[in-house]
């Protein structure tokens, strides 16, 4: 296969384009889906300070790669979870990352503040990702507001906000069928607009630009998301797209033009003035002791 | 022959020669991997001779 641009050989192919392209177009194309990602839902300006949150592996740092050389100010945001081996090369290649580049890179370590993600699972007997998740959304807050971040991206691609589309649909989940856009907007004083500028990449286009433009990450699994739901939801949809090319593209695409509407988002705006500050953390939260610290207190108990 | 070698290590053979029909030989599928010989990408249309080393490297991520 030839690259449609050029006579070079191609070293990836567009199944759902019926085109592939040599490594400096896939990267110029690359380059554009993103600028289209972020013009399309007017995620980013300029003048933003954005707080990329990383995780060490192809998606988060192929992101702060692309926003910085597209001139964003950037700063990379990386929570060690505390898992082990695991926790440890990821956040090597963070640190790497960042110094290779030049950047800035902001590290939460979990061990440190004495509530790893293994330890706090098991002392709430709860899911491994759903404590993280809990986790790691109050350090991106808490950072963001501290660091004088105006936005939160992240590194979810195609097929994560495919499987997440199509999981939320199989329930029929309407509270999370109204979060479905690439960007929400702010809340208060605490949580920064959160934008997700690789939304129209697949991974598998994701890991070929990593590949292809040197960036080293980590290529394991998190060891607490075998069996997770989304995994299977990603390999029906990649059978379905294998058979049918485009279908990831549509199914999420045509999200937004014929039924997102029916699923507003709903902000917690009538209710601020219910907001206060946490007691203990200083977070703003609708009580007086905040999710983050209830969790925590847990460990002491 | 060819020979492939599965992200975790472990390695399969395969008597077809073009990278599309290998992967169905091994039940992958194209969407999940990326297909690496002599550190290069290849496309799912190319034919490799007898006695070539194939890389799969895994796309999949998150939970």
């Amino acid at each position: 296969m030839k690259c449609i641009k050029c006579e070079e050989n191609a070293v990836i192919s567009l199944s759902r384009h019926n085109a592939g392209f040599c490594k400096e177009h896939f990267t110029e194309y690359f380059h554009r889906q993103v600028e289209a990602a972020i013009k399309e839902y007017a995620m980013l300006k300029t003048s933003d300070r954005i707080m990329v949150c990383v995780s060490g592996g192809k998606d988060s740092l192929v992101l702060w790669h692309i926003l910085n050389l597209m001139g964003y100010k950037t700063a990379g945001m990386y929570v060690s979870l505390g898992i082990g081996e695991y926790s440890l090369k990821s956040k090597a290649k963070v640190v790497a990352f960042a110094e290779k580049h030049g950047l800035e890179a902001i590290i939460i370590d979990l061990d440190e503040e004495g509530c790893p993600i293994p330890l706090l699972a098991a002392r709430t007997r709860r899911n491994a990702c759903s404590v993280c998740g809990q986790v790691k959304r109050h350090y991106f807050n808490k950072v963001a507001l501290d660091g004088g971040f105006t936005v939160a991206a992240t590194g979810h691609n195609l097929d994560d906000e495919a499987a997440r589309l199509f999981g939320n649909v199989l329930r029929w989940d309407t509270k999370h069928l109204a979060k479905m856009s690439p960007v929400l907007p702010e809340e208060g004083e605490t949580i920064k607009r959160k934008v997700k500028p690789l939304i129209r990449l697949p991974e598998r286009e994701v890991a070929a630009y990593a590949f292809l433009n040197g960036i080293d990450y980590i290529p394991d699994e998190c060891p607490k998301s075998r069996g997770a739901s989304s995994l299977k939801y990603k390999e029906v949809l990649n059978e379905l797209e294998a058979s049918s090319p485009g279908t990831k593209h549509f199914f999420y695409g045509e999200f937004f033009r014929a039924a997102a509407d029916k699923f507003p988002y709903v902000t917690n705006e009538e209710d601020k003035d219910n907001l206060k500050k946490c007691i203990k953390c200083g977070a703003e939260s609708y009580l007086d002791v905040c999710s983050f610290c209830r969790l925590t207190e847990k460990l002491n108990g | 022959m060819v020979t492939v070698e599965f992200p975790d290590g472990t390695v399969r053979q395969s008597e077809k020669n073009r990278i599309k029909d290998i992967l169905r030989d091994i039940g992958q599928n194209e969407h999940a991997v990326l297909v690496v010989i002599d550190g290069c990408l290849v496309t799912p249309d190319v034919c490799v001779k007898n006695g070539t080393e194939i890389k799969l490297i895994s796309v999949v991520s998150g939970g």
